[in-house]
């Protein structure tokens, strides 16, 4: 709630807290708040996402195994290592995209309490709580600008005119947006430059207000500029929201993460978590060889 | 792997114009017919304006002689040979009105079956259905799409037109309301069954063309969605149809000039009456069945003239039709963007 109010000026004037709403979205998600209810504040719980043993496969091929890594709530996780090694797959294995390409995932994967693979729990739902933002700009082309950002709460029910159009101006302003298109609502979304549609992306996914936010290789399609704002967008968001950030730049890790997860690729060519910690101390005295020979630049 | 074509050494390719591979001289001290064809060379522009020229001139010669054949015609009835009028050459009447109802009418009515119908199928082909079925499935649609269109003709007069007139006219005419639209006697061969004859024959060109402009929405536009909460239905609903947009636009361009030119089917099970029908169950005609039912019996002179003018109409109708589903398609996505679903702000 806070967001709202300190980062976005306009929003906070209504007189009720949009959250107050929610009880109004039809359908899935009023089913989910009674899991909601019975989720322990990830804050006392310490982590908002925890993996415990999981492998991904493709068919035969095995792309990542036995990963057990926590991160914590409202702190960057960045996942780096070479190309591979099965980083996004991880990432994926979080929101349960890899339940329709085919990809297997063993092991036990945790959001807050809730087992995301558990028998009862519908990924479309899940997906509601947990936000992604993909390699390349992906706003929905023939969408306007604001229809892409409401798009996520229309997918989960929420009608209310007044709600859709502060919960919509509230993600541009968290995206640092709101400047650049708020006279441009209605405009093709494809229209703005690259790297401002990966904020519309971001702002996107802030709209449904996700526990967690997946960003895999943000900056990867940007320019050098585009990404030092991506950057300070994290760094910004930090504090507010969990976020999981696969990046393949050490620098970028270093820059805006707390944690850091190496993967490197094992002998075997299957991808492996190396190494995990506070990035400041991953950095400059990582406990693993392969870790140190990686950060350091010999490696990958 | 290891074939005697495989495992034989690499011989030089007579005649090739690889940089290199043709030996060692420079273009210019090769024989004209081995040198690399290069833009600035005469022969390329030859064949560069040659191939354009040929089918301009084709078009035009076309178009130039249709219109020079049909003017006795349109001498007689005026331009309102398109629009009014009715054909009946045994009492002199040559005028194309009733028959351009007749097409459009069909037309029409074969896109209120196929389009739904279609769309649903495509939809399932690459949405629903597990590839392991949809293709075999796709395949046979498409096969349908190879069966020559007398033979479907012919099937329909004799296998479906009885059935129509046992069975299914009377249904529509027990319909509540609707059955303004079904009146009697139901022979069989009418309007309605042409229709249904047209909508099976673009059926194919509707699923084969849809399912392509579905399989080309980017997975990321798709995943896009699925991360946002987005329920498969959401996910075809929102992302994959509007994304699909200008190929299903064009899909029922064509299918639309198939519908419209299409003769030899629907001669055999419309009925051949020209005259504005007044039911869905009524005999009727359209420009394509009247030239086939005419072109053999016309009397030389204003007869032969006003069966070519009659052609004359259906190209005018077919391009008409392939302009507008130009400008449908290049405007992709236009529409929303205008206003109707925006200005939330």
């Amino acid at each position: 709630m806070k967001r709202h109010d300190e980062v976005t000026g306009q929003a906070s004037n209504h007189a009720t807290d949009p959250r107050a709403h929610f009880d109004d979205r039809s359908g899935r998600l009023a089913k989910e708040s009674k899991a909601a209810a019975d989720r322990p504040d990830p804050e006392v719980h310490g982590a908002a996402v925890t993996l415990d043993d999981v492998s991904i496969t493709f068919g035969d091929h095995v792309a990542v195994r036995n990963v057990t890594l926590q991160m914590p709530a409202r702190q960057v996780t960045a996942l780096v290592g070479p190309s591979g090694c099965g980083k996004t797959s991880v990432l994926r294995a979080i929101n349960r995209l890899h339940d329709h390409t085919g990809g297997a995932v063993r092991g036990s994967v945790r959001l807050g309490n809730l087992d995301v693979y558990g028998p009862d729990v519908q990924p479309e739902v899940l997906r509601s709580r947990i936000g992604m933002v993909f390699q390349r700009p992906n706003p929905f082309p023939t969408m306007s600008i604001f229809d892409n950002v409401i798009s996520g709460l229309r997918f989960n029910g929420v009608r209310n005119k007044r709600l859709l159009r502060e919960m919509g101006i509230a993600a541009l302003h968290n995206a640092a947006l709101w400047d650049i298109v708020k006279d441009r609502l209605n405009q093709p979304a494809l229209r703005l430059s690259g790297g401002q549609q990966q904020r519309l992306c971001i702002a996107r996914a802030l709209a449904i207000e996700p526990e967690v936010l997946l960003m895999d290789e943000p900056c990867s399609a940007l320019d050098p500029v585009a990404t030092a704002k991506i950057e300070d967008l994290i760094r910004h968001l930090s504090g507010e929201v969990t976020i999981a950030l696969v990046t393949h730049n050490m620098f970028q890790a270093a820059r805006v993460s707390d944690n850091v997860a190496v993967f490197l690729l094992g002998d075997d060519r299957v991808g492996e978590l190396v190494e995990v910690g506070p990035t400041d101390r991953v950095f400059d005295t990582p406990d693993d060889a392969r870790t140190k020979a990686y950060v350091t630049g010999h490696v990958g | 792997m290891n074939g005697p074509i495989a495992s034989s050494p690499p011989s030089p390719v007579a005649g090739s114009v690889a940089p290199g591979a043709g030996g060692d001289r420079p273009d210019r001290l090769r024989p004209w017919h081995k040198r690399r064809l290069l833009p600035s060379s005469p022969l390329y522009a030859i064949v560069r304006w040659g191939a354009a020229g040929l089918f301009a001139a084709l078009v035009i010669g076309l178009v130039v002689s249709i219109v020079s054949q049909s003017s006795q015609a349109f001498a007689h009835s005026g331009i309102s040979f398109l629009w009014s009028g009715t054909w009946n050459p045994d009492a002199g009447d040559y005028a194309g009105g009733t028959l351009v109802v007749g097409t459009v009418i069909t037309t029409l009515v074969a896109m209120i079956i196929v389009v739904p119908v279609g769309l649903g199928i495509s939809v399932s082909l690459s949405e629903l259905i597990p590839p392991w079925l949809a293709g075999p499935l796709s395949t046979s649609i498409e096969f349908l799409a190879a069966v020559p269109s007398i033979v479907v003709g012919l099937w329909a007069l004799l296998v479906l037109s009885p059935v129509f007139a046992t069975d299914v006219e009377p249904a529509l005419e027990g319909l509540p309301v609707l059955n303004r639209l079904f009146r009697g006697p139901a022979y069989g061969p009418s309007v309605l069954l042409a229709s249904v004859v047209l909508a099976i024959m673009t059926l194919p060109t509707v699923v084969a063309l849809s399912r392509t402009a579905l399989g080309g929405v980017p997975i990321a536009d798709r995943e896009a969605a699925m991360a946002l909460g987005a329920t498969h239905w959401q996910v075809v609903r929102r992302t994959v149809l509007p994304g699909a947009r200008s190929g299903i636009a064009a899909a029922i361009t064509l299918a639309v000039g198939r519908a419209l030119g299409e003769s030899i089917a629907v001669a055999l099970v419309i009925g051949n009456r020209p005259a504005i029908p007044h039911s869905l169950l009524a005999p009727g005609a359209t420009l394509g069945s009247a030239i086939v039912n005419q072109f053999a019996e016309a009397s030389p002179g204003l007869g032969t003239s006003s069966v070519i003018a009659l052609a004359g109409v259906l190209l005018l109708l077919t391009i008409l039709v392939n302009v507008v589903g130009q400008l449908l398609v290049r405007r992709r996505g236009g529409r929303r963007l205008l206003g109707v679903r925006g200005a939330v702000v």
